[in-house]
């Protein structure tokens, strides 16, 4: 299946999901006024990922920042991703990286991982 | 009441703004609003944290807007000379204690203001913690508005400031009333 990369945007993120190395990679700053949009290409790729998925699916989201219209469709995109290792289909884990003075962001990452039942890294980056 | 809608603009934008806008919000206008102010405040010298937390306030308070700008009423489109039958402003200012003030205004009808008025004061009465589970509930509730809005816009803003919102809504005429919003970053 296709993979999907899309340069980011003062707007829109960095997207790189890999369907072969089962890498998917959301990076840089979302604050599109529709976010569902956006978003919504991406969850439908992850639909068809589920049939195609093995092994390790690693997650890297390194936001800067992001506004509470895309939280909800970072939640669908995680909700998906949840669905995969319910299936067992692969096995899931996300990378929530967050600069070391940015609390907010570990916080925001913290919110996800009480929503859901998959496991979180939290990764701290030096400024 | 009714010239002192821009004769407010005006005031708050007398107290220096780092950045205002005043106007129809559009997504340019938004994009610019926010690069002007992240310049602004890296180039004074302002904390990283500082500066995210002003910047995602102006986010949700922008969007705000340019989700929920209603148009105004006909007669304050005549009287300001209006070309776009859109109206909002946004004003960011550093006061002298160094705290931020993110002051937004734009016209409402009644029957919103009734409801964002309860809002606000539901928001203001609850701690940091309550509004960390109130955010948590609302992200998995899969709502989304008719104009794209997920309902946490508001939730967020007061988590990211710390501080109660302050708010008026002045009455305009029989059927609206415009909404001034200020928001706080300590």
């Amino acid at each position: 299946m296709d993979s999907i990369n899309i340069e980011g945007t003062p707007k829109t993120p960095t997207i790189s999901f890999d369907a072969n190395t089962g890498v998917i990679e959301i990076k840089g700053r979302s604050i599109p006024e529709n976010s569902i949009e956006f978003y919504k290409p991406l969850v439908d790729w992850l639909d068809k990922f589920a049939d195609v998925a093995q092994g390790v699916v690693n997650v890297n989201i390194q936001l800067e920042y992001f506004n509470t219209s895309s939280s909800k469709c970072i939640l669908d995109v995680f909700k998906k991703l949840e669905n995969l290792q319910n299936k067992n289909r692969a096995e899931v884990v996300i990378n929530w990286y967050y600069e070391e003075d940015d609390e907010d962001m570990l916080e925001a990452g913290e919110d996800y991982q009480s929503i859901l039942k998959i496991p979180f890294n939290m990764v701290e980056m030096a400024e | 009441m009714k010239a002192s809608i821009h004769g407010l603009f005006e005031k708050l934008k007398a107290g220096k703004p780092i950045c205002s806008h005043e106007g129809v919000i559009t997504s340019e206008v938004i994009t610019d609003f926010l690069n002007n102010v992240e310049k602004s405040l890296s180039d004074a010298g302002e904390s990283p944290k500082k500066i995210r937390k002003v910047y995602n306030i102006l986010v949700e308070a922008l969007q705000n807007l340019y989700h929920h700008q209603a148009k105004p009423p006909a007669e304050f489109i005549k009287e300001n000379g209006l070309s776009d039958d859109k109206y909002s402003f946004c004003t960011l200012i550093k006061e002298n204690n160094g705290i931020y003030k993110v002051t937004t205004g734009n016209f409402v009808k009644n029957l919103t203001a009734k409801s964002l008025k309860e809002r606000i004061e539901q928001l203001n009465s609850l701690s940091q913690e309550e509004l960390k589970n109130l955010y948590k509930i609302v992200l998995d509730n899969d709502e989304f508005s008719e104009k794209g809005g997920g309902g946490l816009g508001f939730i967020e803003m007061a988590r990211k400031s710390g501080n109660k919102f302050g708010y008026e809504f002045e009455p305009y005429n029989d059927k609206c009333k415009f909404f001034v919003l200020e928001i706080l970053v300590s």
